[in-house]
């Protein structure tokens, strides 16, 4: 069914932390947002109501090895959504950053998690970002 | 970045900035010499102004902005940081990275600079700045312009 082109609100938030094993599940804090909509609980986890989105975390980070890699995917309600994301910029075998599109019929949990590490963690710098879109549905 | 769903259907107007400059010698500070736009969703160009690079957000409206640079290396471990300030030089969101995708630092990043600003109280001036540069021959270099992107911003007006 047509729908007629909406308002998006957008959320602008900060992820961060030092992962200390293989899996591990970001820290987010909401920095602005044209029209409120998501929330943070529990330091990690991004609430969102019923909608269409899309979003994406921006990374920058510092490495002692140039063979310190990582992966990052976001989850929704603790499942991999989207397309991952990751710190590799030599073999070319991961994008650089997390993006996923869905859609909620009730409310849901949004999270960003590293799920893979080459065994020591990259540092993430204060540039690490992410953006939350959301039209109604 | 690529565009979702969400974002085909959405109320926003699109453009992206230019700079007409070329073989731009940039160190840290310097100010991407943002000249022209150009529409891309609807017809918003012809009300942004810049002045020595500065880009003046109209009032009344939430927008989204994405830099980045083209630049020629001198050699595989150049490298471009740049951010969105505001005329205050208050960073605003997060920076770009521009190196060699082939060659492994010890640092990096996406490459594209992105903010949002609130400037529905008021006009908002923004600059694109260097923040960090290295073994960069110029910007928006002419050496190989078949493959060569130049200096672009696309600057998001959120319509409600």
């Amino acid at each position: 069914m047509h729908q007629a082109p909406q308002v998006p609100k957008i959320a602008e938030l900060s992820w961060s932390g030092t992962p200390t094993a293989a899996t591990f599940t970001y820290s987010m804090s909401v920095d602005q947002q044209t029209s409120a909509f998501a929330t943070v609980s529990s330091g990690t986890d991004i609430t969102l109501s019923r909608g269409h989105y899309y979003a994406i975390a921006y990374i920058d980070f510092t490495r002692t090895a140039s063979t310190t890699n990582n992966e990052i995917y976001w989850h929704l309600d603790g499942s991999p959504i989207g397309m991952r994301g990751g710190s590799d910029h030599y073999q070319n075998e991961s994008n650089d950053n997390p993006e996923a599109t869905f859609s909620l019929d009730s409310s849901a949990t949004l999270t960003l998690r590293q799920t893979a590490w080459s065994g020591s963690a990259i540092a993430l710098t204060s540039h690490c970002k992410a953006f939350v879109w959301k039209v109604d549905r | 970045m690529s565009y979702s769903l969400i974002q085909r259907r959405i109320k926003a107007s699109v453009a992206y900035a230019s700079a007409s400059a070329r073989n731009i010698s940039a160190s840290a500070g310097t100010v991407i010499p943002f000249d022209g736009f150009t529409d891309m969703v609807g017809s918003t160009a012809s009300g942004y102004s810049t002045s020595a690079g500065v880009i003046t957000l109209l009032s009344g409206y939430w927008y989204v902005v994405k830099g980045s640079v083209q630049a020629r290396f001198n050699d595989k471990s150049g490298y471009v940081k740049y951010i969105w300030r505001d005329n205050t030089n208050s960073d605003l969101g997060r920076r770009g990275t521009l190196i060699m995708q082939e060659q492994p630092q010890l640092f990096g990043g996406d490459e594209f600079a992105v903010c949002v600003v609130d400037a529905t109280a008021g006009s908002v001036d923004i600059k694109l700045v260097v923040e960090s540069i290295a073994n960069v021959t110029s910007l928006n270099n002419t050496t190989d312009q078949r493959v060569a992107g130049w200096i672009r911003a696309e600057i998001w007006r959120i319509t409600g």
